[in-house]
């Protein structure tokens, strides 16, 4: 854990509905979205709007002021929707 | 099971103004904890890289990513990524810090659009901007600092559009700037530099009219001078192409937390939001409570850490004088540029009726008018009749533009706080289960 903190750049990637989307330490969640796609519709970049909410490892947060960790897995709003294939 | 523990003093918020109040009473051996929402202690005005160490607080016990839902009795509800931490305390110390306002506009809800301070995180906070060209906009000394630190990290900043202009104000303005700490003039000397270099156009006296988007993201801008009642009249409109909008209107404190507690607050009628009362010794309504900082009004980070300064001594019982006297040459200052930045017209009045007001809920202008026209004076009923307020954010975004046009429409100041209900940010229901083991029911309403 403390040696990848002190490597800075390195690089890392995340699973944002089950794609691969590649990073780098020090980002938030929510920039390493933007950075790769889509990414989430951020706001006030500051935790105050919650228009940045993804589901992080199972838990709701915040990902404007939520520090990216090599393997997270993010849901996002559409990666909650059913496929079409799944019906209604 | 959740952790459970007691603190002589809780500070909420990692800030210059929560800072300054904790190094001097850990110093002097007292059994102080500052917990902070963001990972790193420094606030929005220090935010560090995500990446930097976070155990570096000034030898000061610090927890980041830690969420304050409310406060029941003497004790701190608290999470960190969804698990329930419960802090008793003696004396509580809120220093939370503020929101940005933005005037809503046509277009604002779009992906692209973001405050001065989400810039601002990006920049520092991630190292990064994940866009090339970007238009700033809005009203205040923040846009100046935004539009400077993105060009800076190679951003090309294609127009500063601000609602008031320099010049209005030559006396203010003169005022200001005999006050003006040399700190901050060198910072604002700075960003003009910065501007210069950048080429970038300034439009005083201008606004966002509206924004165009590709599949959902910001395309271009649309900025117009502003004419009759402060409107962006579209006649001298002009388009301006780019991939973001980093908008800001000023700040707000951040009272849901005071407000939950059933602090006494008051409306500011110049800066129209409301601010806890406080005592002298920085003391709200409530015995032991204290805030501080921006979350009591609008000072900047040097009033924060002087109010923060001074409650130490408080708290310490030692002389009070030289933070007294700190606190009193910066808050000359503050009314000074206050004066300069005030918007020539009020900025809720030129708010189209299509724009969104309240985005979690979707809610435009148009239909807060008509709720309002039916007689909803005030904010509540506004709010049970259009759901506005009432999202995700728990009202947090759009509550004081709504009391603000309210108060345009009916000419009257708003007598009533918005109310704030435990918990004030959301909670995992397994966390609401957990605390129901260890609260007595009660506890949850005791101030309604």
């Amino acid at each position: 854990m403390s040696e990848q903190a002190e490597t800075g750049q390195r690089p890392l990637t995340l699973e944002v509905d089950g794609r691969t989307v590649p990073s780098t330490r020090g980002t938030s969640v929510a920039v390493a979205c933007l950075a790769a796609a889509d990414g989430p519709a951020v706001f006030c970049g500051m935790g105050s709007c919650y228009g940045c909410v993804m589901c992080v490892d199972g838990v709701a947060l915040r990902t404007c002021i939520t520090p990216v960790e090599d393997g997270m897995h993010v849901t996002t709003i559409t990666g909650m929707a059913p496929s079409p294939e799944e019906g209604q | 099971m959740s952790q459970r523990e007691h603190v002589e003093i809780l500070v909420l918020g990692g800030g210059p103004a929560g800072f300054a109040a904790a190094r001097p009473l850990t110093e002097a051996g007292r059994d102080v904890l500052v917990v902070d929402e963001n990972p790193h202690p420094g606030g929005a005005i220090g935010r560090r890289r995500f990446d930097a160490d976070a155990s570096d607080a000034a030898g000061v016990r610090f927890t980041g990513e830690t969420v304050c839902h409310g406060v029941l009795g003497r004790c701190a509800v608290l999470s960190r990524r969804g698990e329930l931490r419960l802090v008793d305390f003696d004396a509580l110390i809120v220093a939370v810090g503020a929101h940005e306002l933005v005037t809503p506009f046509p277009g604002s809800t779009l992906r692209g659009v973001i405050t001065c301070g989400a810039a601002q995180t990006m920049l520092k906070g991630s190292g990064t901007f994940p866009w090339r060209s970007a238009v700033v906009a809005g009203n205040g000394p923040l846009l100046l600092a935004a539009a400077s630190q993105l060009v800076d990290a190679g951003v090309d900043v294609r127009a500063l559009v601000d609602r008031g202009t320099p010049t209005h104000q030559p006396r203010a303005a003169v005022g200001a700037l005999l006050r003006t700490p040399h700190q901050v003039m060198r910072e604002g000397a700075g960003y003009l530099r910065s501007l210069r270099r950048g080429h970038v156009p300034l439009r005083w006296g201008s606004a966002v009219l509206r924004v165009d988007d590709h599949a959902g993201a910001v395309r271009s801008v649309t900025i117009a001078r502003l004419g009759v009642e402060g409107r962006p009249d579209p006649r001298t409109s002009r388009e301006v192409h780019c991939d973001a909008l980093v908008v800001t209107d000023g700040f707000e404190p951040t009272t849901d937390l005071l407000r939950q507690m059933g602090a006494r607050m008051q409306w500011d009628r110049s800066q129209r939001f409301w601010t806890p009362t406080r005592s002298t010794a920085l003391e709200t309504s409530l015995p032991g409570v204290y805030a501080i900082g921006d979350c009591t009004g609008i000072g900047g980070h040097l009033v924060a850490e002087a109010e923060g300064r001074l409650i130490a001594e408080h708290l310490l019982e030692r002389d009070e004088r030289p933070a007294r006297r700190r606190l009193a040459a910066l808050s000359r200052f503050r009314s000074a540029t206050d004066a300069v930045y005030v918007p020539r017209t009020l900025s809720e009045r030129s708010i189209a009726p299509e724009a969104i007001v309240c985005r979690c809920e979707g809610v435009r202008r148009q239909t807060i008018d008509e709720a309002a026209d039916l007689g909803a004076e005030a904010f509540r009923s506004v709010k049970l009749m259009t759901r506005a307020g009432m999202g995700i954010c728990q009202g947090r975004t759009c509550t004081c533009t709504i009391q603000r046009l309210i108060a345009d429409q009916t000419g009257l100041s708003p007598t009533t706080p918005p109310k704030a209900q435990f918990p004030v940010r959301p909670m995992r229901i397994a966390a609401m289960a957990e605390l129901a083991d260890v609260c007595a029911p009660e506890g949850m309403n005791s101030h309604d």
